[in-house]
């Protein structure tokens, strides 16, 4: 059984965390505003930012997007192919009036068009942009309710669903030392994909034409892979049983996504052709945990005197809190009968929660700065059988990861001093339809 | 058959993850010259890279800009031992050796390190109880000075060299009743200044890293000091292992040792980067001397700047 041991103590992780609309925003207008819409959002971008926007959503509007990141990451100066984003970003806005208030409903999907989801286990010393690279790859649907308690002032609620999984391989039968033909062992799988939820929060304060105030709490939520095996059975020689009830137990619990909770605060003025809004995201990266699927085992075979070794335990990624600074500025360029048309930019600070990478762990993601530049038009009068306006929005974004260099404690590290960067070009288009 | 489907079974859970691919980063890394190693063989045994000369011994890599120059002993029959110089531009095939190095006492188990500007050779007298060292000079090692001499009826080996911010720093085994390891440090012109017996310090491995270190060297590393050690047991097997450290005094052994293994009795192991790979040379063999070589392609250069 010696054969085994090496295996026991693999400790793997899964590189999925946070989630896509974390790492790059919802929709064209949002992301072109570098984020900072949370006193300012009042349509099916609301749905991430903040749902109480939606109870000033100017009537029904259906919104459909695109959007594509493509990352171009480097450990020591090689690229490391990581995959691009990409997806549909819709949602439905739906606005009403209950007993004489602002009402508003919500629905947003971003769906990638390469991976509903997607898991992969690897060794726990393998350098990972934690906070990049498969995060996006993860279908998110939101949706979201807000209602104006009084003039100016609403709140919201929102929820998000994902899915946990988790299952069992269950085998029994016989296991034939010598005659692999003579084994037989019948299967069965029982696995399960469950939904999981986690809520957003939000107030909007309008006090005036001008100002704006925001305020969102999203809840953190962790997903987990939970896969089982349980094999029973005898073991035999030649019909001879030397373990009559023998029992085999695997069970592997990584963690496949992870969105700290956060809080955001936000303002925004606007004067004249011109709109400023601010935001400031708190993000508890410290209750971080360990991003690592942990193999257990356990073997009975009695009388014969076997022993698995206890695998080691994860180490602790010790992420700190981070606060995030974003704005956004809007300009409205031109304001006809027909057309409006609205330019954009937006910046967005976002330090890396990760420490220095010194010892057995490798997170390599730096400080990150998103610069966007946006324009958005606003077409009346069109062919279509839509009573409001065809919007049609156009964002260019650009991630830039700043350089960051790892020493390690040990001279004998296998994975040794590296330097990480990297940038990332996006891009998003969204199609808004008024009703 | 309850291990094969263990191992089956744990491969499904676990995604069968391996370090490096798509999205990791595995291979761009500094790999720090841990391997893993292969042999390069011919007929099924290890290539011997100089098939018309059974004279060498204690081969000694060292790199330069588009060169890899091997150093090395070279023992005639009826001639004094002395140091020779073969060349490469790829690390796998040589020149043929040049000598660059001889002394009336002769030489062997050369070790050849850049200070500043200058390349200096350190190397044994033929008995092993004196150590020299050179300076190149016009193509060649030029005779600079005896740094040690051994007491009557004792010897030395394991002859490595540092060049420590705080001097020159030669480390030998001196085999006395009980071997021990000792340090020389050296002033700036290459004059001894002490000697101290290295005790549990230097090349002392802590368990249960317990093989023996019969020859060690430092190599590449950006910060980090490489240590290369051989041990061969009675049958004649041989294993290759790293030990590393930042000051060196205090030496850690790589926890995947051994990088390398082999039935054959090997000696004076030597390794270095160059051209994007690490290379590891050895002699095997008695009577009739081979050097061998190992490489390691993952032996991706970082690029990452010094801290």
């Amino acid at each position: 059984m010696r054969r085994l041991a090496p295996f026991f103590v693999i400790i793997l992780w899964s590189d999925v965390l946070a989630n896509p609309l974390d790492s790059f925003g919802f929709g064209s207008r949002a992301i072109a505003l570098g984020g900072a819409v949370t006193a300012d959002t009042s349509s099916t971008e609301a749905t991430y930012y903040n749902p109480a926007g939606l109870a000033y959503t100017p009537g029904l509007k259906l919104d459909l997007g695109y959007l594509y990141v493509q990352p171009d990451l480097e450990l020591n100066g090689h690229s490391q192919d990581v995959d691009s984003s990409r997806g549909i970003q819709a949602g439905l806005s739906l606005p009403s009036q209950v007993v004489g208030h602002r009402f508003g409903l919500g629905l947003s999907v971003h769906l990638p068009d390469q991976h509903i989801s997607r898991i992969r286990a690897l060794p726990e010393r393998q350098p990972r942009w934690v906070l990049w690279d498969n995060r996006p790859q993860r279908i998110v649907i939101n949706s979201s309710l807000a209602v104006e308690l009084v003039d100016g002032l609403s709140v919201g609620f929102g929820l998000t669903y994902l899915a946990n999984t988790s299952g069992t391989l269950k085998m029994s039968g016989e296991v034939d030392f010598f005659e692999a033909d003579a084994t037989n062992l019948l299967a069965q799988v029982d696995v399960n994909l469950d939904s999981l939820r986690y809520i957003t929060v939000g107030v909007q304060y309008r006090p005036s034409a001008a100002w704006q105030f925001g305020i969102t709490y999203r809840e953190d939520f962790r997903l987990k892979l939970d896969i089982a095996v349980d094999v029973r059975g005898a073991v035999v020689i030649e019909d001879d049983p030397i373990v009559e009830a023998g029992r085999l137990q695997v069970r592997s619990i990584s963690q496949t996504l992870y969105s700290p909770q956060q809080v955001v605060f936000g303002a925004c003025y606007s004067h004249k052709n011109w709109r400023v809004s601010l935001d400031i995201g708190w993000i508890d990266w410290s209750e971080f945990p360990a991003p690592t699927a942990i193999v257990d085992l356990a073997l009975a075979l009695e009388p014969l005197d076997v022993a698995i070794p206890t695998p080691a335990r994860p180490s602790q990624p010790r992420f700190v809190d981070i606060w995030v600074p974003r704005v956004g500025l809007e300009r409205s360029l031109y304001a006809g009968t027909h057309l409006r048309l609205n330019a954009r930019v937006g910046y967005f600070f976002e330090p890396s929660p990760a420490p220095e990478q010194v010892g057995k762990t490798n997170y390599i993601d730096g400080d990150k700065h998103g610069v966007s530049l946006g324009i958005g038009s606003d077409i009346m009068e069109t062919d279509l059988v839509i009573a409001g306006p065809l919007s049609v929005d156009l964002t260019f974004l650009w991630l830039v990861m700043a350089s960051r260099h790892h020493t390690k404690h040990s001279p004998v590290d296998p994975v040794g001093d590296y330097l990480g960067r990297g940038q990332a070009l996006g891009v998003s288009i969204n199609l808004g339809f008024q009703f | 058959m309850l291990i094969r489907i263990t191992y089956i079974l744990a491969c499904l859970i676990i995604g069968c993850g391996t370090e490096g691919g798509r999205g990791g980063g595995d291979r761009n890394l500094p790999n720090a010259g841990f391997g893993p190693y292969a042999w390069h063989e011919e007929d099924d045994s290890p290539r011997n890279l100089f098939p018309n000369d059974d004279t060498l011994e204690a081969p000694f890599a060292f790199p330069s800009n588009s060169t890899l120059a091997l150093f090395l002993s070279s023992c005639p029959v009826d001639e004094p031992c002395r140091i020779v110089k073969a060349t490469s531009e790829d690390g796998f095939r040589f020149t043929d050796p040049d000598v660059v190095a001889t002394h009336s006492d002769g030489l062997r188990d050369p070790y050849v390190i850049r200070q500043g500007t200058e390349v200096y050779l350190w190397a044994l007298s033929a008995d092993r109880s004196k150590v020299f060292v050179f300076q190149w000079t016009n193509s060649k090692f030029e005779f600079q000075n005896t740094i040690l001499s051994a007491a009557p009826g004792t010897s030395f080996s394991g002859l490595s060299v540092l060049d420590s911010p705080v001097g020159t720093r030669v480390y030998l085994r001196h085999h006395v009743e009980d071997p021990v390891w000792i340090l020389v440090q050296l002033d700036a012109s290459q004059n001894r200044t002490e000697v101290d017996l290295c005790g549990t310090e230097c090349w002392s491995i802590p368990p249960p890293h317990d093989y023996e270190l019969k020859t060690i060297q430092t190599a590449i590393g950006n910060r980090h000091l490489r240590g290369l050690g051989t041990a061969t047991n009675r049958s004649g097997e041989s294993i290759l292992g790293f030990i590393g450290s930042l000051d060196g005094t205090n030496w850690t052994p790589y926890q995947f040792n051994p990088v390398l293994m082999t039935e054959r009795r090997l000696g004076s192991a030597s390794f270095t980067q160059f051209a994007g790979r690490y290379f590891i040379y050895a002699k095997t063999g008695q009577r009739m001397p081979r050097i061998i070589m190992a490489s390691s392609d993952r032996g991706q250069p970082s690029t990452a700047p010094a801290p």
